[in-house]
């Protein structure tokens, strides 16, 4: 008899989601999916509301990366109002954009995955997490929690606050920068620098072990796509998109951003909230594509940054083509974080980011606005369409985390089939083989809402169905 | 004594924005610091080195009265998501960043976590009064008590810190008096 096992929630992900395994009639793996099961519904939130509202709306789609949303929600404002904002305000939000990279990924590697990768997937679990790590290594724990601090920090010395700061807009930003801000923001470099280095050093030190992992815990060829500044280095604000498939081709290159719905479909499956994006002249799903810190280094062709160009060069050299393997999004996060601070530092000495002027200022000139950045999980796209009023008609949001949905499906697939194997009817998975199909998904770090209520006391509990839905049997995990 | 209060909950969703709403109330003053937080995260840990005490306030459906108590002895769980808890906070904090000031934290009753701005009626009519009694507590500027999460039983106390609406105070401090707790209520009502 046919047996399924449901995983819910997936646990240390942001959101609710969950992962079902169909198990044949003689216990093998048939198929394996990523369920996103909560609904938002902001797109239907922002009709008949003014455009000018957008980006602080907009920011409270994530408590983790509203700042992507401001940015994409502020351009998106931007482009209905037909102006170039001043160099400043390109220059905050630029530097806002890096900080918010920088904590969202000290947030994923050291608090969400640091326990799999450094205390072992089949370390105990309740010990699998960041006390911990508090344990086994207080110092490496001390330098992800002040990592973290000092992208909010940044955030909040600009935004104003830490989450959902409503400092920028349609034309520009509300608040200037200052020198007193600009040597806070300075004096935590070095130890910054100093903590992702080491963290990057841990890392690769405990690779070697993760072997099988690496090569079935979402190792497959894919479409990459992620944004390029015009010498195709890595780019986080402004640029144009690029896509290469798994052997590193270019697929497309130079494409417009704002014209994403032209290039860029959607698909729907019956058992996700989140819908399937698919680059179109390839249809789905084929067209399907990987975004994020994997794909904006399999991209570009270099970062620009002394520190972050020879990790890139590191990187690269793993593979003949694209590193295909989604374990490597943890190591591609930390090359990242270098890249942020070193950006970070620089801004510092660009006299424009002082300027006054810091507002572009006109009355609504276009009827539909698109938005687009570099949000920590890949390439993020606002559309907004308005009536003569400037009151929203229309709003599309392509979120990065969807932009993965079918490569994550692939990931938790193919784990389950390695890891899972077999079955025998009456036996439980290992806690430690469940454990990677979570770990497979938060490879991606996935994130599914600004959701915060409650969900922290949350149990795991693993359940089996017969096909008819019958509940079998039941793990549950503490909270 | 210098003091830091953390208020948690998200104000978009009814009664989970009590904590900040009782924080509005709170009256500046030299040694103190706020912050309004929508969940506790890990950072807060360091946010509390270098002070003395520490409160935390959060709506709680499951309390019929308000409360301050003494943050718990952390015990090793495993959490699942960004979220942590005050003892988990507390335990990083002491760890990590040295922390070795009082801890508190501070239920307000909540009913309704539905999405919306406004607190229901009752819980409105409640933050005044849980600001008024935070403001007895935070004047209290010497303790007794045990260091927060400690193992230390409730009766170890000298002086009752899980009361109704009330708290401790400990020598130096006005200690706490329901009945006066009372009275204060009537002259300002």
């Amino acid at each position: 008899m046919s047996t399924r096992i449901v995983i819910e929630p997936v646990s240390r992900i942001e959101g609710h989601a969950k992962i079902s395994i169909q198990l044949g009639d003689s216990g093998e793996v048939e198929s394996a999916r990523f369920h996103v099961t909560e609904f938002r519904g902001f797109e239907k939130i922002c009709e008949g509301r003014p455009f000018e509202e957008m980006p602080g709306l907009m920011s409270r789609v994530c408590g983790i990366c509203p700042v992507s949303h401001i940015l994409a929600s502020s351009k998106a404002g931007d482009m209905l109002l037909g102006v170039e904002i001043p160099a400043a305000a390109a220059k905050q939000r630029r530097l806002v954009n890096y900080a918010q990279l920088l904590q969202s990924h000290a947030l994923s590697f050291f608090h969400l995955s640091a326990p799999d990768l450094l205390l072992g997937l089949d370390s105990a679990p309740e010990k699998r997490n960041i006390y911990g790590l508090l344990e086994r290594d207080p110092d490496f724990l001390r330098r992800g929690i002040r990592l973290r601090q000092f992208g909010q920090r940044v955030i909040e010395l600009i935004g104003g606050k830490r989450i959902h700061p409503a400092w920028s807009g349609p034309g520009g930003v509300h608040r200037r920068f200052d020198t007193a801000q600009r040597d806070e923001i300075l004096a935590w470099i070095p130890e910054a620098l100093d903590s992702v280095t080491l963290a990057l050093d841990r890392l690769k030190g405990v690779l070697d072990s993760f072997g099988e992992e690496i090569a079935h815990m979402g190792n497959f060829p894919s479409l990459f796509l992620a944004t390029v500044n015009r010498e195709g280095g890595l780019e986080y604000c402004d640029g144009a998109i690029r896509i290469i498939d798994g052997e590193g081709k270019t697929v497309a290159d130079g494409l417009d951003p704002t014209d994403y719905s032209s290039w860029l479909g959607e698909a729907s499956e019956d058992f996700s909230y989140v819908k399937f994006p698919y680059y179109k002249p390839l249809g789905y799903p084929g067209g399907c594509y990987r975004v994020g810190p994997l794909a904006r280094l399999n991209v570009a062709l270099f970062a620009g940054t002394e520190r972050a160009d020879r990790e890139l060069r590191e990187f690269k050299q793993r593979r003949s083509g694209p590193v295909c393997e989604s374990f490597h999004y943890h190591l591609a996060r930390l090359g990242e974080m270098l890249h942020a601070i070193e950006r970070i530092e620089e801004l510092m000495s660009d006299s424009e980011l002082f300027e006054e002027t810091i507002q572009a200022r006109a009355s609504l000139n276009r009827r539909t606005g698109v938005g687009s950045c570099e949000a920590p999980r890949g390439t993020l796209f606002h559309r907004y369409d308005v009536d003569a009023n400037g009151l929203m008609l229309r709003a599309d949001l392509l979120i990065a985390t969807g932009q993965n949905n079918y490569a994550m499906n692939l990931a938790v697939d193919q784990t389950a089939r390695h890891f899972l194997r077999r079955i025998t009817p009456g036996s439980q998975p290992d806690e430690g083989i469940l454990n990677r199909l979570e770990a497979a998904i938060r490879c991606f770090d996935p994130c599914l809402s600004c959701s915060t209520h409650a969900l922290g006391q949350m149990p795991l509990v693993v359940e089996w169905f017969s096909p008819r839905g019958t509940r079998l049997g039941q793990i549950a995990r503490p909270s | 004594m210098r003091t830091l209060l953390i208020a948690c909950g998200n104000p978009l969703r009814g009664d989970d924005g009590a904590a900040h709403e009782v924080l509005r109330l709170i009256a500046p003053a030299p040694d103190r610091a706020t912050l309004t937080v929508h969940q506790l995260t890990p950072e807060l840990a360091q946010e509390m080195a270098g002070f003395d005490r520490v409160l935390f306030l959060d709506a709680d459906v499951h309390c019929g009265r308000p409360v301050v108590e003494p943050v718990p002895a952390w015990t090793s769980r495993s959490p699942l998501t960004h979220a942590a808890n005050p003892a988990e906070i507390l335990a990083l904090s002491s760890a990590l960043f040295g922390f070795g000031g009082e801890a508190y934290v501070c239920r307000i009753p909540a009913r309704d976590f539905a999405p919306r701005e406004a607190l229901g009626p009752d819980e409105r009519r409640m933050i005044d009064e849980v600001a008024g009694e935070l403001e007895r507590f935070l004047a209290c500027t010497v303790s007794s008590r045990p260091r927060a999460g400690s193992s230390a039983k409730q009766d170890d106390f000298p002086h009752p810190v899980k009361a109704d609406v009330g708290v401790g105070c400990g020598p130096g401090g006005p200690p706490y008096s329901p009945a006066r707790a009372t009275a204060d209520k009537s002259n300002k009502d």
